[in-house]
């Protein structure tokens, strides 16, 4: 008995460090948690795990569909009638986090800043009331077939504005990174060639070499946003451009990727410029 | 046919196996509390194994044997500029500001994304219907 007693004491002894050890790894769920500050990364892990369950659902709805129409029976309608139900809200519900998860990081990259873009989060907002408003409705749906037309509102909405919005937007995220590279560019390229008329009054460095780069160098430059401009003339095309919304965007954002690429050289050109000045004749 | 013989039974010996000597129980017990403490031992030392494996505790030297080996990363060699012959504009402080502004945007350019494809419109089925072909 004594011995029985003693190889618990071992057990309990040894296996306690482990537990105390794994309470402190993982945070205890009933500690209160900082409020979760609602930025561009949340948007996205919450449009993340819509998506997912709307995917789920929609694998669920696929089979209660084939066994409806394959028995047909009153009971297999009502299954099919709530797995539809569940699969539109979660489609709905993706619809708006995706558009959440768009403007958030619209609003991060750029802040509000002109009127184009106070015209997209306009746009996005309306986008989202819709959507939410259409979502509770489907509630309201009695029968599968009311169910089925409130999915092809859903259809008819997405397809006429919500994608066009969507892509607009993520247009608008992109254009804004290259411009902002761009202009920090230009007021460099501005300051060198200030500095290099600078060093050209003063007289004690030929400046002629690094001039003539420097107007590469601002070739670049100009050729850049040559290509932003076509970019932003293609996106504003595609309202009109009406089935082909996903090829206008890809088109528009590899003239984005060519406008990156004359930034790149025009950035490299204007290294080379300062070593050129930094060494003697 | 074989005749069956009767056992002599020694009524002797079984009258003194029965009178264990006091020196005896006493020995097995001893042994009895040797082996107990030996599996205790063993038990431990088995505890510590797991819980050393599991929280990966180095407490013997060397990280308990199982020494891993560094993995070789590739640290490139920091670009030192070397100017032969410095002009008198290699320390202008209005120079160095611009190289510096270019060096960050060369890491600001290398950075920028512009795919976004974590951001892409997602797959929906949007055409919903109850029709046998779908």
């Amino acid at each position: 008995m004594k011995g029985k007693l003693a190889l618990l004491l071992v057990i309990v002894f040894c296996f306690s460090p482990a537990s105390v050890l794994a309470q402190d790894a993982t945070p205890s769920s009933s500690t209160p948690t900082a409020t979760v500050q609602f930025d561009a990364l949340r948007a996205y892990q919450d449009y993340l795990y819509t998506y997912n369950k709307y995917r789920e659902a929609y694998n669920t709805f696929v089979t209660a569909k084939q066994a409806y129409l394959n028995y047909g029976t009153l009971n297999s309608k009502a299954e099919a009638k709530d797995k539809t139900l569940l699969m539109l809200q979660l489609r709905d519900e993706t619809i708006s986090t995706h558009l959440t998860a768009l403007r958030t990081k619209l609003a991060e990259i750029t802040g509000i800043t002109d009127y184009d873009l106070n015209l997209i989060y306009l746009k996005l907002d309306d986008e989202v009331v819709w959507f939410t408003n259409h979502r509770e409705s489907l509630t309201s749906a009695g029968t599968l077939e009311d169910l089925l037309l409130l999915s092809k509102k859903t259809e008819n909405r997405y397809l006429k504005t919500t994608q066009i919005n969507s892509y607009k937007t993520l247009y608008a995220i992109i254009s804004h990174k290259e411009k902002n590279v761009y202009k920090k560019l230009n007021e460099h390229l501005l300051l060198l060639k200030d500095t290099l008329s600078r060093i050209r009054a003063n007289g004690d460095k030929n400046t002629t070499v690094a001039e003539r780069w420097l107007l590469e160098a601002e070739n670049r430059l100009n050729r850049s946003q040559e290509k932003q401009q076509q970019a932003d003339k293609l996106i504003a095309t595609i309202e009109t451009s009406n089935y082909n919304l996903s090829s206008t965007y890809t088109k528009a954002q590899f003239l984005l990727e060519e406008s990156h690429q004359y930034l790149k050289e025009a950035n490299l050109f204007t290294q080379e410029i300062i070593r050129e000045v930094k060494n003697a004749d | 046919m074989p005749t069956e013989t009767p056992q002599i039974q020694n009524f002797e010996a079984m009258a003194a196996k029965g009178k264990e000597p006091e020196a005896t129980r006493k020995k097995s017990g001893f042994n009895k509390t040797i082996l107990i403490i030996t599996g205790a031992v063993c038990l431990l030392l088995f505890s510590a194994v797991v819980l050393v494996s599991k929280f990966k505790i180095n407490i013997l030297p060397g990280g308990g044997g199982q020494t891993e080996e560094p993995v070789p990363t590739a640290t490139p060699t920091p670009y030192q500029e070397i100017i032969a012959s410095p002009s008198a504009y290699a320390t202008d402080s209005a120079i160095l500001q611009i190289q510096e502004n270019i060096k960050a945007l060369e890491i600001e350019l290398k950075a920028t994304d512009l795919k976004e494809s974590n951001l892409t419109l997602p797959g929906l089925d949007l055409n919903v219907n109850f029709d046998n072909g779908r």
